[in-house]
């Protein structure tokens, strides 16, 4: 990556006028007309950004977080409400699984007006278009209109077209969604040498897979603000932890733990600390649990690891191996080391629960939020041992 | 010396005007089966249309036309490339929203490549009915005839400017697009094109004073014929003149809203 700026953002925001209906449409005109503002919806609010040439940056978001309007913003497409966005160099957009083919014209002559907009002029383009059919792969569906194209055909030759074009910025959204798994293979291969060779890629994916094996930073947008910039893993972790969470919410909203318990939780420390989110640097944890006991007798500790999705990964229960808290005047203390090495990087919950000396009932929950950090592309939860064997296969 | 976004800007605007205006003669030669000929060929099977119908076939005469084959070609061609322009561009924001959302293009550029194909399309038309007509001593070639461009450009920007009114109108109101061919076909009767001013009563006679298309027509009568121009009315130039301001005038209201309700 160099230190050549290629695309700075500044202050960035868009906001949508609301107006959907023909009779507001109407108003709205009026309102413009006689030069009175429209009432707007924000999209994007006062996103900064500075993307370096040879620099690959993913961009993440829920549907509706303002992705596609940053792109097209970055692109050229739509003026920003306030703010600004410079970009140095050819632009080269695919946006909305399209490159602005009209349905009926044939493959060639969208390339030819499509190129013509992207500053290709005709005798460039005639000797690039057998490139360009060979990388879409659609043969004598060229000279066809683009009505008869499947939708996989149709990204396939804007894809195509864009990477023959060679800009010095790339943008793709979603691009990788549509097509088949081959085509999916020739263009994560382009874009892997589109970058070694140095050009510079903002790429809008939900597949935190495809955005974690190209790009080397990551933006997360929530809500049309920036939630999160920086490291790709960091980013996509937290972002995909935020998903966890939310699914475990919606889940847990009908369950509601009874706060006032006869054996309960006191205090949890991990690694000393009595904060309930942890980030940890190292894959192991020191717990003391301090619970409280209303009739002296010790109470049994559960404990349990989830992902923060609530996916159980592993739970134990103090007396299954013989654990014995040590008794203090003011109640009692579990002391808990937790090797957390083979579970992949992520967010974690680790529950505590305080439950009756016969361990037959739980009165109390508390749970701390582990964050987990790596730069691994392995997929799961835990690390399962394994061993690559090189070689030919035995006969 | 314009400021380097000024500066940008009219680039962008140029070179999408250039892209889109070659691309709209590209698809009006494609469309027809032969290709480019049809430029020269569609004026002449017109004028045999009219022969055929109004010489040949009814015999039509009018008071004060000499020639009535003249007359009716001379009208009718201003008023062809005015309403193709309208027609085609009216609903030519909207049509071409899907390319403007997924490919930087200046939309005025655009507009105005497209505009300026359609128009000359018939510019062409018409300087081959000239040809025609000269060719067979229906009119005669005089000095007059170097006002027509001037006449001609006045006439581009107005309809430029009625087309642009309309295409941004349909952008917030999807029924403009529909009203366009009712507006324009009781224009076109209400303009003396095929009839001459002089046959209307007083009344509708007076109110061709403002109408520009009656006024523009009358003028290329004029001019054709090598007869001195007696029709410059000053109400028709302020309503070329208005409708060039608030063509103007509604573009930079509207352009940056464009991009989202279009």
């Amino acid at each position: 990556m160099s230190h050549e700026l290629l695309v700075e953002v500044r202050g960035l925001s868009k906001a949508w006028a609301a107006a959907s209906s023909p009779g507001q449409r109407a108003a709205a005109l009026l309102r413009l007309m006689l030069g009175m503002r429209l009432h707007r919806k924000e999209t994007l609010v006062d996103v900064n950004l500075d993307v370096y040439r040879g620099q690959s940056l993913g961009v993440i978001g829920s549907n509706g977080a303002g992705k596609s309007t940053l792109l097209k913003l970055i692109s050229g497409l739509l003026h920003p409400t306030t703010g600004s966005v410079v970009v140095r160099g050819r632009v080269g957009a695919l946006i909305e699984l399209g490159a602005g083919f009209e349905l009926e014209r044939t493959g060639r002559e969208n390339l030819y007006i499509s190129a013509a907009l992207h500053g290709i002029d005709t005798r460039t383009l005639a000797e690039l278009i057998p490139e360009i059919v060979a990388f879409a792969d659609i043969g004598e569906y060229i000279d066809e209109p683009v009505k008869h194209y499947s939708s996989g055909m149709v990204v396939r030759l804007g894809f195509a077209l864009i990477s023959a074009l060679r800009p010095d910025l790339l943008i793709t959204d979603e691009v990788l969604a549509v097509g088949d798994e081959s085509f999916q293979r020739k263009c994560i291969r382009w874009i892997e040498d589109y970058i070694a060779g140095g050009g510079t890629l903002l790429l809008v994916s939900h597949s935190t897979y495809h955005i974690q094996k190209l790009c080397k930073h990551a933006l997360w947008l929530k809500d049309g603000r920036v939630q999160a910039y920086g490291d790709v893993f960091s980013v996509t972790q937290d972002y995909l932890a935020f998903h966890e969470h939310l699914s475990r919410a919606a889940s847990d909203s009908e369950k509601e733990t009874p706060s006032q318990n006869e054996y309960r939780v006191d205090h949890v420390r991990i690694n000393g600390l009595d904060d309930e989110k942890i980030l940890l640097s190292e894959p192991s944890v020191q717990c003391e649990i301090a619970l409280r006991s209303p009739d002296g007798r010790p109470p049994r500790l559960g404990w349990g690891l989830v992902r923060a999705d609530g996916t159980a990964i592993y739970g134990a229960v103090s007396d299954m191996h013989e654990a014995q808290p040590i008794a203090l005047p003011e109640g009692f203390v579990y002391s808990l080391d937790v090797d957390l090495l083979a579970l992949l990087p992520g967010q974690y919950t680790l529950r505590f629960h305080a439950m009756d000396p016969e361990g037959i009932r739980m009165y109390d929950t508390v749970e701390r939020f582990l964050t987990l950090r790596g730069s691994t592309r392995e997929l799961g939860l835990v690390r399962v041992p394994h061993k690559w064997k090189s070689g030919c296969p035995s006969a | 010396m314009l400021e380097g976004s000024a500066r940008k800007e009219l680039i962008d605007i140029a070179q999408s005007a250039r892209i889109f205006a070659k691309d709209e003669l590209r698809q009006r030669i494609a469309d027809g089966a032969i290709g480019v000929f049809w430029i020269f060929l569609a004026p002449l099977l017109q004028l045999a249309v009219f022969y055929f119908v109004f010489v040949e076939l009814f015999q039509a005469r009018s008071a004060g036309v000499n020639n009535y084959l003249v007359f009716l070609s001379i009208g009718f061609w201003p008023w062809l490339a005015f309403s193709e322009t309208v027609v085609r561009c009216t609903p030519l924001l909207v049509e071409k929203a899907g390319i403007a959302g997924k490919v930087r293009i200046s939309r005025i550029g655009m507009f105005t490549g497209v505009a300026f194909t359609s128009f000359s399309f018939h510019v062409a038309g018409f300087v081959l009915v000239l040809l025609v007509l000269s060719c067979w001593g229906e009119v005669t070639i005089s000095t007059n005839w170097l006002l027509l461009p001037i006449l001609w450009a006045a006439l581009f920007a107005f309809s430029f400017s009625i087309a642009i009114i309309f295409s941004l109108l349909n952008v917030f109101i999807r029924d403009t697009a529909r009203i366009v061919g009712l507006f324009l076909t009781l224009w076109f009767f209400t303009t003396p094109i095929f009839y001459p001013a002089s046959s209307l009563p007083s009344f509708s006679s007076n109110l061709q004073a403002y109408n520009p298309l009656g006024v523009i027509i009358a003028i290329n009568r004029d001019l054709v014929q090598g007869r001195e121009v007696s029709s410059l009315s000053s109400p028709s130039i302020i309503l070329i003149c208005s409708a060039f301001a608030l063509a103007v005038f509604l573009y930079r209201r509207v352009r940056f809203e464009l991009e989202e309700f279009s």
